[in-house]
């Protein structure tokens, strides 16, 4: 229509005005509830173990899941979204800091990988997968998984930035071609995180279908953050011109989309090994359907897939951002369950058994990783504000 | 009908004078121009407005006022159709005409897991059928011929601009009423319309 590239929006950069108070908050919750963690985690490491693994793949899965969407971002080239990948940049950049964190790990690994404090020559299962599940290779793996996504996600910050200072579309092509490059290792990588953290707490148990799983819910919890995210900076007065109501349907859309493919994926694989009903298969589903653990597991049918499918079904709340941030959080949290069940019923057998440090993980690496990334909100604009579809991106229409 | 053929003789004809006038039609060349040509026949009352664009613009239908379409009720009700007969269709022959248990599998609602595959397929099948299908039934296909067609200068290359209509239907309409609101909007091309003798006569 007009002439678009007259109404580039002005770069904005974050005030520290607007978090204040909240910013020594977070950073007060971190300090109390990391050395609260240390103090209960003495006390019973083994509770520890299993509670820092929960916390720590749920960021995990979102900050992986923000690197998917700048990967998506540049791979498809796409205009839309150019409003909220700084965010996505900031989010996924985070990956140092969450190694850092999940440093703990290393001493209580034992504790929540059984198969650790097992000796191969006793165990005949263990000694067949010797040659992958042996204790070198393990965190040699598990280096290469967070080398290879931080570096990544730094690399696209970088770019990303020296683009602010010169506006020169190479950044964009070198971005693009690095999304290339990460896609088919990034999927391997994912896939065989996800084997080696939460498949690897009963060796016994197979699902080649459980890094998709994984990879759905870390999509699906990254686009709920990136909401959030995008509403409490829009409710601050800033990215009113990058992101409009059509963004909100866009998002609205996206969040239907994959809780659909979350869905799927969690029927098929549960399907698959009901029909086959392989005893090594099933003890997965036995025990996460037994017991108290069985009203959690009907809440994640119900809460992380009827429910928000019913509530993103229609046309007109999609595009409502106060509503799709209910929604959002909402999904968030049943993401969290989600991963909750993935690893506390290794644990607790018996039954749903809820523990203070299981709070506490959460709050510790939430908390800590939440005053970072405000600490570093304010150090580069809100937006790639030279981004060659910035234009494109501010008249977005759906 | 008379009066209206009277003075549409001022202006340029497509299709034949004997018949019925059908619309006055107009060309301009960018969608800014349409869209505001749009809103001063609405302001003025005409209704019966239609557009015809080479791509689709942005913010035209929202000022065409055009209704929500009826497209997500009958996909909708495609897909509730679909669930319903999968079910039905599962159900009643391993629990009523010949119950069969194979592996173990309870054969009821609570070996659900087996019958949602079929169920999924056939609701995304129906679902899509209905799409479709109602896409082209509510657009008025199939059909032979369109009045617009009569219009050489759109039937010929119906991209060499944006196109509108008002239709002669639309309870305001007066030749000279709407030739003067699209003249003032800058309007190119303005033709009355009138429909083609059918052959069968």
């Amino acid at each position: 229509m007009s002439d678009e590239t007259s109404h580039l929006p002005p770069a904005e950069t974050f005030d520290y005005k607007h978090v204040g108070g909240r910013f020594i908050g977070l950073c007060v919750t971190a300090v109390v509830t990391l050395l609260l963690s240390l103090v209960l985690g003495i006390s019973n490491p083994q509770q520890f173990a299993f509670s820092w693994l929960f916390a720590g793949w749920f960021f995990v899965t979102i900050l992986i899941g923000s690197l998917f969407w700048v990967i998506v971002h540049h791979a498809t080239d796409a205009a839309w979204s150019v409003g909220i990948r700084r965010q996505l940049e900031n989010i996924s950049c985070q990956l140092p800091l969450l190694a850092l964190l999940l440093l703990p790990l290393l001493l209580v690994a034992p504790k929540v990988w059984t198969w650790m404090a097992e000796s191969p020559a006793h165990n005949h299962e263990l000694a067949e997968k010797a040659a992958y599940l042996n204790i070198n290779f393990f965190w040699i793996r598990t280096a290469v998984y967070f080398l290879l996504f931080g570096i990544v996600a730094l690399l696209f910050r970088r770019n990303s930035l020296a683009q602010d200072k010169d506006g020169a579309a190479i950044h964009s092509i070198r971005n693009r071609r690095l999304a290339f490059f990460i896609i088919p290792f990034g999927a391997i990588a994912l896939t065989f995180w996800s084997f080696d953290w939460m498949m690897g707490l009963n060796i016994r148990f197979v699902s080649t279908i459980f890094g998709i799983y994984n990879f759905a819910g870390a999509v699906l919890a990254a686009l709920c953050v990136i909401i959030l995210l995008a509403n409490a900076l829009r409710s601050a007065g800033y990215l009113k011109r990058v992101l409009t109501a059509q963004h909100n349907f866009a998002f609205g859309k996206l969040l239907l989309a994959f809780t659909l493919f979350w869905g799927w994926i969690a029927f098929v694989q549960y399907m698959l090994i009901w029909y086959a009903n392989i005893p090594e298969e099933t003890s997965f589903y036995v025990l996460r359907s037994t017991g108290s653990w069985k009203v959690l597991g009907i809440l994640l049918v119900v809460g992380h897939f009827i429910l928000p499918f019913c509530l993103l079904l229609f046309r007109g709340p999609k595009a409502n951002a106060r509503f799709l941030g209910m929604v959002a959080f909402w999904i968030l949290a049943m993401h969290l369950i989600d991963v909750y069940m993935l690893v506390l019923p290794v644990l607790h057998p018996e039954g749903f058994h809820p523990a203070v440090l299981d709070v506490v993980s959460v709050l510790a690496i939430g908390s800590t990783l939440g005053a970072f990334f405000l600490k570093g909100l304010g150090d580069s604009p809100l937006w790639p504000s030279r981004d060659p579809r910035l234009a494109e991106a501010a008249n977005f229409n759906d | 009908m008379g009066r209206d053929t009277e003075m549409s003789r001022h202006l340029p004809v497509a299709g034949s004078l004997a018949e019925p006038l059908h619309a006055v039609g107009a060309r301009f060349d960018t969608p800014d121009a349409l869209i505001a040509a749009v809103r001063s026949l609405r302001a003025a009352g005409h209704n019966a407005v239609d557009c015809y664009t080479p791509y689709p613009v942005h913010g035209l239908a929202e000022e065409l006022k055009v209704p929500k379409s009826l497209i997500s009720f009958l996909v909708l009700g495609g897909a509730v159709t679909a669930i319903a007969l999968a079910l039905t269709m599962q159900l009643v022959p391993s629990n009523l005409i010949y119950p069969l248990v194979v592996d173990g599998k309870p054969i009821n609602l609570s070996g659900l897991p087996q019958y949602v595959p079929i169920t999924v397929a056939l609701t995304l099948m129906l679902g899509a059928l209905a799409a479709v299908k109602g896409m082209i039934l509510l657009g008025g296909m199939p059909r032979l011929n369109h009045p617009m067609l009569a219009w050489d200068l759109f039937a010929k290359d119906a991209s060499r601009g944006f196109f509108l209509t008002v239709s002669a239907r639309d309870p305001y309409f007066t030749v000279e009423k709407v030739r003067e609101l699209l003249e003032l909007s800058g309007a190119g091309d303005i033709t009355a319309i009138h429909l083609e003798p059918s052959d069968d006569e």
